[in-house]
Order: C-alpha cells, then structure tokens, then sequence
C-alpha cells in the first residue's frame, strides 16, 4: 500500500525529500493527486510501512507536515 | 595641450573591446567577472531545468525546486541558521532591506541607525519617518563612523525596538562591530537588523554567535553571482509575527486559500522566483567557500598596496576604514573626481566608481559630501601590476590635471 505524505508548501516537500533520501528512507516527490487536494504543488508518495518511521524523522527535523493519506 | 595629444593617442592605441585590457576596480557595486562555475551552472539550469519550481507537479519542476532548496540549505549553514526555510529569496539586498524595515515598522516604533548607512536603509526609514510612523535617531559613531555600545545606550529610549545597520560601508570599508552592538541589542530587548551587502562573503557573519535577528545580503557582490537575486535570513528564534510581507501572490502552494500563507519561506516569497540566478549564487557560494583564504588574503593585500603607493603621491587624499577588505576611496587635489573616474576609463582602461556612492550620509560624515569621492574595490581577479598602472594614472592625473 501506498501513502501520500502532504506539506503546506512544495518548498517543504523538497526539504522532505531531502531529509530522507539522507536518512536512507525510500520516497517519490509526485504531484498531489487531484482526489487528495486542491494543491497545485508536490507530495511525497511513500510506502505505507514507513509511515511511522517517516513522520519521526520529519518530527525531530521541524518539518510541519500537512497530513498522510492512504490510497 | 600635452595633456589632450597624450590622451588622444593612448585613446587611438587602446581599445576596450578586448576584455584582457579592462582593469576592473568596481567590485563594490558589483563582482566582475563572475567565476566560470556561475557562469556554467547559469547556462545548464536555463538549457536544461529552468521550469517553474513548485508550480507544477512534474519532473523538472521538481528538479528546478530542489536547486533553490539546495541554495538555502546551503547559505543557512553558511550564515549559521538550522533552518534553510528561513532563507528568503528577492531582487537583491534593497528589496530585502525593504520587506524587513517597512515590514517590521509600527506607528510609535523608535529606531537607531547609522551615519554609515547606504540609501538603500536610510531612504526606507526615511520614508517611514517622514510619514510619522517612526522616530529616527542616526549615530555619528567615531571618526570612521564606528558605533559604540555608550553612543547606542544614550538613543535608545522605552520604544526602541529595532536597529538597523550596515555592516561594511560601500564607501571606505569601514566594518561595525556587529556582534558586540546586536549581543547588547538582544539583551535590551532590540531587533537587529543587519545590511551585509558589502560585507557577506568577506566578514565571517553567523547569525547565532553574533546574536543577529535579521540579514540581507545581495548575491551580485561577494557571493558571485549574477545581478537579479539577494536574501534575508531570519534568526533561529525570530519571532515571525514581528515581519508583515510587502508583497502578496502566487507561491504555489495553499493554493486554494485567498489570503497569503503565514510560513517562512512562502510568506514573503510571492511570484515566480529567478531561479537560474539563485542556481547562480548557489554555485558562487560554493566557490567563496573553496577560495575564501586566499579571496580575503588578496584584497587585503591589494588595498594595503594601494595605500602605501597612493601615500607617497602629492595631492592625493585616501579614505579607509578601521580594517583592509578591498575598498578604499580617494581624490586628487585640483581635479574633480568625475574627471578622475572618466580618464582612468578611457585612457588607462581602468574602472572605477565615482561620486557619493548611493551613501550621502556616508560622504557627509567623511566631509566629502557633495562632490563625493573616487572608489576602487578590488576583486580575486584583480593584480598587483593593476595596482600599479593605476598608481602610474594618478600619479599622470596629479601632473597634468591639477596644473
């Protein structure tokens, strides 16, 4: 299964990324899925095992996230 | 007139297409020329990733997003902030000095400024005060315009909340004391406010151990990249409801939402931002940070050259600062320094920056003001042998001209 993990702003889904292509942690920056949100911008897809991993990494980094979505 | 053959012959032997035969001592409005990497880097982002970053949901936008991502990671570890989002990206240090003067101002604010502070601080406060939104004081500082911590202490009263000061005047280079006056302002209860256009990529400046709450810098001088992006850095602990933004728009993100979103950096950054030029600074970051010994080393050696050459020609008065960094001004006596800068170009290929330099107050607590001075700011590119045509020029203006 996979998750979309959403930020308020793309400048904090590329910060995201970052973090955890650093951190080791496989993510794909995509573009939000309509069904999602009205967001114009990107989100990073992940596989829906990590999330917890993932939104202790982002936590202890002050990246605010905007919420995770399953699909 | 002997003088008007020579020159006309030097003007019919010399031409100043080839770039080999520029002296370039202007490197205090702007750093010239650029290293190749900017130059490279420049012209890869525009041919191959110059989309527009975080509009769009595809892969060149995302690759045009990571770039500027990657530029303020990088200049907020160079300035010493952990958090890369409190980069924020404009035209240059004026538009910056803008958003965080006027966006920070509130009607009774009192605020202390600094006889060496370029227009670019002094007409936005000036602005404000003519509005009568604030109240101005302007320290006079030592005979180099250098503040001190009495002078500050005897302006400040209940409602001074905010300082604003140029690091390193664009005129003599002199340098304030920035961490001991904003270590002082941040115990007093005082925002910082700190112009680092001349001095960023020289001066070592961490935002965290010089206790500064607010930088902006431009990209085009000592960080080496082209004209057309500068920054503002905000301090760890900066308390963001103290700045409003000047400017509205798109950020692509929120998007939804008609009011402008209230997180760094999106709140102040509206508009599709330059990113070859941010691209640009990355780059002329990295290559400060690779050659910044021998970068300040350089421009201390040339303008200590200078001065000892310069001191020995009759006629000729020097302006420096209370450090060497590569800028230094003079005149020549008996000739106007628009002559001076115009003979330098033509006839010896040597450019130089005339007049008041965008610093009025500067030049007035120099006693210059209105006639202004000649500058030369030296660069990584300039020589000694440059210094020493030069001095050979003046040395033939102090002749000819002051006769």
């Amino acid at each position: 299964m996979s998750s979309y993990v959403l930020f308020y702003s793309s400048n904090y889904t590329i910060w995201a990324e970052n973090t955890l292509k650093d951190a080791g942690v496989e993510c794909k920056m995509v573009s939000v899925p309509r069904e999602i949100s009205s967001d114009c911008g990107y989100c990073l897809k992940i596989s829906s095992d990590k999330k917890d991993e993932i939104e202790e990494i982002l936590r202890k980094k002050h990246i605010p996230i905007e919420g995770i979505v399953e699909l | 007139m002997a003088f008007q053959k020579r020159r006309l012959s030097r003007v019919t032997t010399q031409s100043l297409e080839s770039q080999s035969e520029i002296i370039y001592f202007d490197n205090s409005a702007t750093s010239f020329p650029k290293p190749n990497e900017v130059v490279e880097v420049i012209s890869k982002s525009l041919r191959e990733f110059s989309a527009n970053p975080g509009r769009a949901g595809h892969k060149l936008s995302m690759r045009a997003g990571s770039e500027i991502f990657k530029t303020r990671l990088n200049l907020a570890s160079f300035f010493g902030v952990s958090n890369p989002m409190a980069v924020v990206f404009d035209l240059n240090a004026t538009a910056l000095l803008n958003l965080a003067i006027k966006g920070f101002a509130y009607k009774g604010l009192h605020v202390i400024t600094t006889s060496l502070e370029h227009n670019s601080t002094i007409r936005p406060l000036m602005r404000l005060k003519n509005d009568g939104i604030i109240n101005l004081s302007i320290t006079s500082g030592d005979e180099d315009g250098i503040v001190g911590l009495k002078e500050i202490e005897s302006l400040k009263n209940s409602n001074t909340k905010l300082l604003v000061i140029n690091h390193t005047s664009n005129v003599t280079g002199s340098t304030q004391p920035i961490r001991e006056i904003c270590k002082w302002c941040r115990e007093n209860g005082i925002v910082t406010i700190v112009d680092a256009s001349q001095s960023a990529g020289f001066e070592k400046i961490d935002l965290k151990e010089d206790f500064i709450d607010i930088l902006c810098f431009t990209g085009h001088k000592g960080l080496y990249s082209p004209m057309g992006v500068g920054g503002m850095v905000l301090a760890d602990e900066f308390d963001l409801t103290l700045l409003k933004p000047l400017k509205e728009g798109g950020t692509g993100s929120l998007s939804e939402e008609i009011v402008q979103p209230d997180f760094l950096p999106d709140i102040f950054e509206s508009g599709t931002p330059p990113l070859p030029m941010i691209a640009g600074l990355n780059e002329g970051l990295e290559f400060v940070k690779r050659n910044y010994e021998s970068i300040t080393k350089k421009k201390i050696e040339l303008e200590s050259y200078f001065i000892k050459r310069a001191k020995k020609i009759e006629g000729v008065e020097l302006f420096y600062g209370n450090v060497r960094n590569g800028v230094i001004s003079f005149r020549v006596k008996g000739v106007s320094v628009s002559k001076i800068t115009e003979i330098l170009s033509e006839d010896y290929g040597i450019m130089s920056r005339q007049g008041l330099h965008c610093a009025p107050l500067a030049h007035k607590k120099l006693g210059t003001f209105p006639e202004g001075l000649v500058r030369f700011s030296f660069g990584y590119s300039n020589e000694i042998w440059q210094i020493d045509k030069a001095i050979e020029a003046i040395e033939d203006i102090e002749r000819i001209e002051s006769e």
